[in-house]
């Protein structure tokens, strides 16, 4: 089963259509299982402080800030969060109620669901990113010496 | 001389916003936000390092607000900020692990991982390109088209190859993005030669100051320093960087790298195991580092005694691709580090106090706002001088900080570095207040 860090980084690398289809589906499954899914906190705009290690002498610094939107939600008696960088309030709901329904007792079931969209998921954002470092790659100076004037 | 309260302006600032909007809206072309932050990436970017917040599209929609005007779309966006609540704090960013759309050194041709250009001007003609007048939706389609095609070779081959480790990672378990767009440091063959010094370990750093919590203070804390560098003004930072170069600072400085890229955001669970499988990935911002090289005497841990030359770091990050502000902002590090104070830009309190772009712009801007009691007390002083067999007389009391004092004839003059100068100009800006 792949950790929160690499299942919420799929989601959100892919876009927002994967996260809406996950929630709808956990969503469907709660009203059948007669699980209450509630909005804690409704999606709101925050900020998050960028925290920077330099290089020069090991000393942590901020950046700066990053707008993000955050949302809290609980499938059942357990809570999830939600957080993406951006304004896009469905988005961290749909991510909150993923997060919450992986934290419970349907976290194993959607596990063996959704496992192999996720990783295909993870898969898609390595061949962009693939596709991104070959264009990237192709800037690489070749330096050769050239021959000497007499 | 007293205060006269009047009345009067609120409808002509009421018409003057109002023909603010008509002017803008006279012309038939428009620009979405949208629009200006893919036409206008680098303005984008200058606007939210200045800012101090990385919001790509909402930096663009103040761009449209403040009609281009870089200073006033700032002020927009720190004046948002500070309407939100910030409850988190990201994990520690290494940049080893930036995701590299670009990384050059000055200092070595032959760097780990290459001398990648990435998309660059650095070697363009400046020619105005008078094709761009011209270009529509469908010559951009073909361009495009016809670009897509000449990388489509070298991307075929990466995917290839990508598909490869991707089933390597999954066979080890193995997180198959951990490496990818990842280079080495290259300054790390400096460091494995005891030519520069190493830097802390991580987690051995001091929790660092935050300039939007608490008051810049000089001395400031190396925290304090890089944060309102990396937040000042553009063309501020370059310019006290570009003084410092060429001689009221440092030697030329090398730059030993410059990577630019994507940074992951990460944040910890609240009350989770604080280890990275536990934490949400929140997205990406892009920023651009520097490590710049100095010589300096190497000095002997032990006993402090002279261990002949070896090379300091600079150091400069900004969010974004603002490449020139990262370098410059790297040298006024290094000029921090020093503090001579026969140097402005070694001197703590002129550069930090006057990179700000809000503070620098506010307080030119406000000269603009009516200062009719206290020009009339300028007025005041030059005709009496004028006046026949009238003896100069001080500037009015108003403007000194101290009393009449502080201008009379058996004063001093000030020293040109004195801390007094800032603290002068603070009490003008409190009786314009005062006046307005």
């Amino acid at each position: 089963m792949l950790n929160r860090y690499r299942r919420t980084r799929a989601l959100v690398e892919e876009g927002g259509e994967l996260a809406a289809e996950m929630a709808l589906f956990v969503e469907n499954e709660a009203r059948r299982a007669g699980i209450d899914v509630s909005v804690l906190d409704e999606p709101r705009e925050e900020l998050v402080m960028v925290r920077v290690r330099e290089t020069a002498q090991g000393c942590e610094f901020f950046l700066g800030e990053a707008l993000m939107t955050t949302c809290r939600v609980s499938v059942g008696a357990c809570t999830g969060l939600g957080m993406v960088l951006g304004s896009d309030r469905h988005f961290a709901q749909n991510l909150a109620v993923i997060d919450a329904a992986f934290s419970g007792g349907m976290g194993e079931g959607l596990s063996r669901t959704w496992e192999a969209r996720l990783r295909e998921a993870e898969r898609g954002i390595a061949r962009r990113r693939a596709r991104e470092q070959a264009r990237v790659c192709s800037t690489r100076v070749d330096f050769s010496m050239m021959e000497a004037e007499l | 001389m007293g205060y006269v309260a009047v009345r009067g302006g609120g409808r002509a600032i009421e018409e003057s916003l109002r023909l603010l909007e008509a002017e803008r809206l006279s012309s038939a072309a428009d620009a979405s936000a949208a629009a200006i932050a893919s036409t206008l990436p680098d303005l984008v970017d200058q606007v939210m390092g200045e800012a101090s917040l990385f919001a790509p599209r909402l930096a663009a929609l103040a761009l449209k607000q403040a009609q281009g005007s870089p200073d006033e779309a700032v002020f927009l966006l720190r004046a948002f900020r500070s309407t939100l609540e910030r409850p988190y704090v990201s994990r520690v960013i290494d940049t080893a692990g930036m995701y590299v759309r670009r990384r050059i050194s000055a200092a070595f041709k032959d760097v780990p991982g290459g001398q990648v250009l990435g998309a660059t001007r650095d070697y363009s003609h400046r020619l105005v390109n008078f094709d761009l007048a011209s270009e529509d939706a469908a010559t951009r389609a073909e361009q495009a088209r016809a670009l897509s095609a000449h990388f489509a070779a070298a991307e075929l081959q990466a995917l290839r190859a990508s598909d490869e480790a991707l089933r390597d990672a999954e066979e080890e378990g193995r997180d198959p993005l951990s490496s990818c767009g990842r280079l080495p440091r290259a300054l790390d063959y400096l460091r494995d030669q005891g030519l520069v010094a190493p830097a802390a370990p991580a987690g051995a750093a001091a929790p660092p100051d935050d300039a939007t919590m608490t008051p810049l203070v000089i001395p400031a804390s190396r925290s304090m320093r890089l944060q309102t560098l990396a937040r000042g003004m553009t063309q501020a930072v370059e310019a006290l960087g570009y003084a410092a170069i060429r001689g009221f600072g440092p030697a030329h400085p090398t730059v030993g790298e410059l990577r630019s890229g994507l940074l992951e955001v990460v944040i910890d669970r609240p009350l989770g195991t604080g280890e990275l499988a536990d934490a949400y990935y929140a997205g990406t911002v892009s920023a651009t580092e520097v490590e710049s090289l100095f010589m300096a005497d190497a000095r002997d841990e032990g006993e402090g005694a002279d261990a002949g030359l070896a090379f300091e770091v600079g150091y400069g990050m900004v969010f974004g691709r603002c490449e020139s502000k990262a370098i410059a902002m790297s040298v006024l590090d290094r000029c921090l580090e020093i503090g001579d104070a026969r140097y402005p830009t070694q001197d703590e309190e002129f550069v930090l106090y006057h990179v700000d772009g809000v503070e620098a712009s506010g307080f030119i801007s406000h000269l603009k706002l009516p200062h009719y009691v206290t020009f009339q007390s300028k007025l005041s002083s030059v005709r009496s001088t004028r006046a026949p067999g009238a003896e100069p007389s001080p500037p009015a009391e108003l403007h000194s900080p101290a009393g009449s004092s502080a201008h009379g004839e058996s004063s001093p003059p000030a020293e040109p570095h004195s801390p007094d100068l800032p603290h002068q100009e603070d009490v003008e800006g409190v009786a314009d207040a005062a006046t307005l």
